[in-house]
């Protein structure tokens, strides 16, 4: 349901924005269900991104030469 | 004796200048006086002088162009060229190739110009200014691989924020050739769309090590940058042009570093807090239904249906009855209705007619006689009465008025 790509901003966004809905508390139970699991989901993501533990590093000439011969 | 013209005086002492090695590649050092800006030629004429003395100097517009600065009255210069003469004149003078202001001072004029030129087209106007992304998911780092700026950037952000891909291009950042390079590295990125934010900068050095970062083109290139730039040139009391186009200016790599991405650790309680309160408010939702629920099924009605459900049986009893009652009353009504009716229409029959003492008279043959003019004398017609038929002779006829009822016709009709 939550997109791979989705940016850890746009995440974190998305959790604040279902956790001020559950609390307003004006959802269904089954849309609060709903929202739970994909709010999970988001922070499951969120905690892999903080998890990281190497900082992958490229070299832009890389990129360059990659894209070229693309 | 021999006569020499003015020009071959002229021609001649200009070639033994000329000819004087230590005369065609010098430097002097001088103040500018008696400035002059052919604006048209786009040649400059001016003296230098010392304390002493003075030599007229001429710096033609090929040369000029490649000034990094205005001269003007006043200022300390440091020139490079030759001496000769100008035949015309005999006028013998400096030939300016390069000039650069001399001293301390001569980078930081340069830099207050190009600052002030800069700053009139608007290139640091905080309205262009755009914001730094809070997480990016790639850096780019734009510095020297040898310097310990990178290391001090690496640290900080693999501390921070490892998961960010850091884009790394390595160039030169002091001398000939570094300000191309950095402002290759800023379009290359921009190009690639390979980075959410810039990271452009070196450690401390002097004033001409910095000199890189006050280039003009780098500094439009920085501008022009869709990705936003932080620029760390230096320490804190460095001020470089490139800090001022950049849309953020640390006052240190290390520093470019912490602004440009958060501290994990910090966004970790964030975050806890975050998935803390969802729970809670998911867990409360639950909750207050179970609650509600519990409300509901507690009341009577559920515990014992026959509270609520007896005055409504009794209610819909009645209401069955007062229909039924209404109902048969009605039926009544219609029946005594229809009784009258249909005696009535009995007492209109013909034979209820005849029974009151009328005849109907007929030919023969069965057709019903209604005139004086449809019979003839001696004819025997027939005459039904209410318990027979009586044969009957005409013997005569006495028409009067014309028109009978025409109603009683019909019945007759159609009774027959």
């Amino acid at each position: 349901m939550v997109k791979k790509k989705l940016s850890f901003e746009d995440a974190m966004a998305r959790l604040r924005e279902i956790t001020e809905t559950l609390e307003r508390g004006s959802v269904t139970l089954e849309e609060s269900v709903k929202l739970f699991s994909e709010g999970a989901e988001l922070s499951q993501l969120c905690y892999e991104t903080l998890g990281a533990a190497e900082q992958k590093i490229t070299e832009l000439s890389k990129i360059c030469a990659d894209t070229e011969e693309a | 004796m021999r006569v020499l013209s003015v020009t071959q005086i002229n021609f001649f002492l200009k070639s033994l200048i000329e000819s004087d090695g230590r005369l065609t590649d010098i430097y002097a050092a001088g103040e500018i006086s008696n400035f002059t800006d052919h604006y048209r030629s786009g040649h400059l004429y001016f003296s230098l002088k010392d304390e002493k003395s003075v030599i007229k100097a001429v710096m033609f517009s090929n040369a000029a162009r490649r000034l990094r600065f205005r001269p003007k009255d006043g200022m300390r210069v440091i020139v490079r060229g030759r001496v000769s003469i100008y035949e015309p004149s005999g006028q013998y003078q400096f030939y300016v190739e390069e000039m650069q202001p001399d001293g301390l001072g001569a980078l930081n004029l340069a830099f207050e110009q190009m600052k002030e030129k800069l700053s009139k087209e608007g290139l640091f106007s905080e309205e262009y200014k755009k914001p730094i992304p809070r997480f990016p998911a790639r850096i780019g780092i734009i510095t020297s691989p040898t310097g310990a700026a990178v290391q001090d950037m690496l640290n900080i952000l693999s501390r921070r924020w490892p998961a960010a891909e850091l884009i790394f291009c390595p160039v030169l950042v002091q001398g000939e050739g570094a300000p191309a390079q950095l402002a290759q590295a800023v379009r290359l990125m921009n190009e690639k769309r390979c980075a959410d934010v810039i990271l452009i900068g070196r450690g401390g050095g002097s004033a001409e090590d910095l000199a890189a970062f006050n280039d003009e083109q780098l500094a439009r290139t920085i501008f022009a940058s869709e990705i936003p730039v932080i620029s760390a040139v230096g320490h804190e009391t460095d001020f470089t042009i490139c800090d001022f186009v950049a849309d953020l200016r640390a006052p240190t790599p290390s520093a470019a570093a912490e602004l440009a991405v958060p501290d994990r650790q910090e966004v970790r309680v964030q975050l806890d807090t975050l998935v803390r309160r969802m729970k809670k408010a998911a867990e409360n939702g639950i909750n207050d239904r179970r609650q509600l629920l519990d409300t509901a099924s507690s009341a009577r009605v559920l515990r014992d249906p026959a509270v609520w459900l007896t005055p409504r049986k009794t209610a819909l009893n009645s209401a069955v009855q007062r229909l039924e009652s209404g109902a048969r009353r009605r039926w009544m009504a219609e029946k005594s209705r229809l009784a009258d009716l249909s005696g009535r229409l009995d007492a209109m029959s013909p034979l209820k007619v005849i029974a009151r003492g009328y005849a109907l008279l007929s030919h023969e043959d069965g057709t019903i006689l209604r005139s004086v003019q449809e019979t003839e004398i001696t004819e025997k017609i027939e005459a039904r009465v209410s318990d027979g038929i009586l044969h009957l002779t005409v013997t005569g006829a006495e028409p009067e008025a014309p028109q009978q009822g025409g109603e009683i016709d019909g019945k007759k009709e159609a009774e027959l």
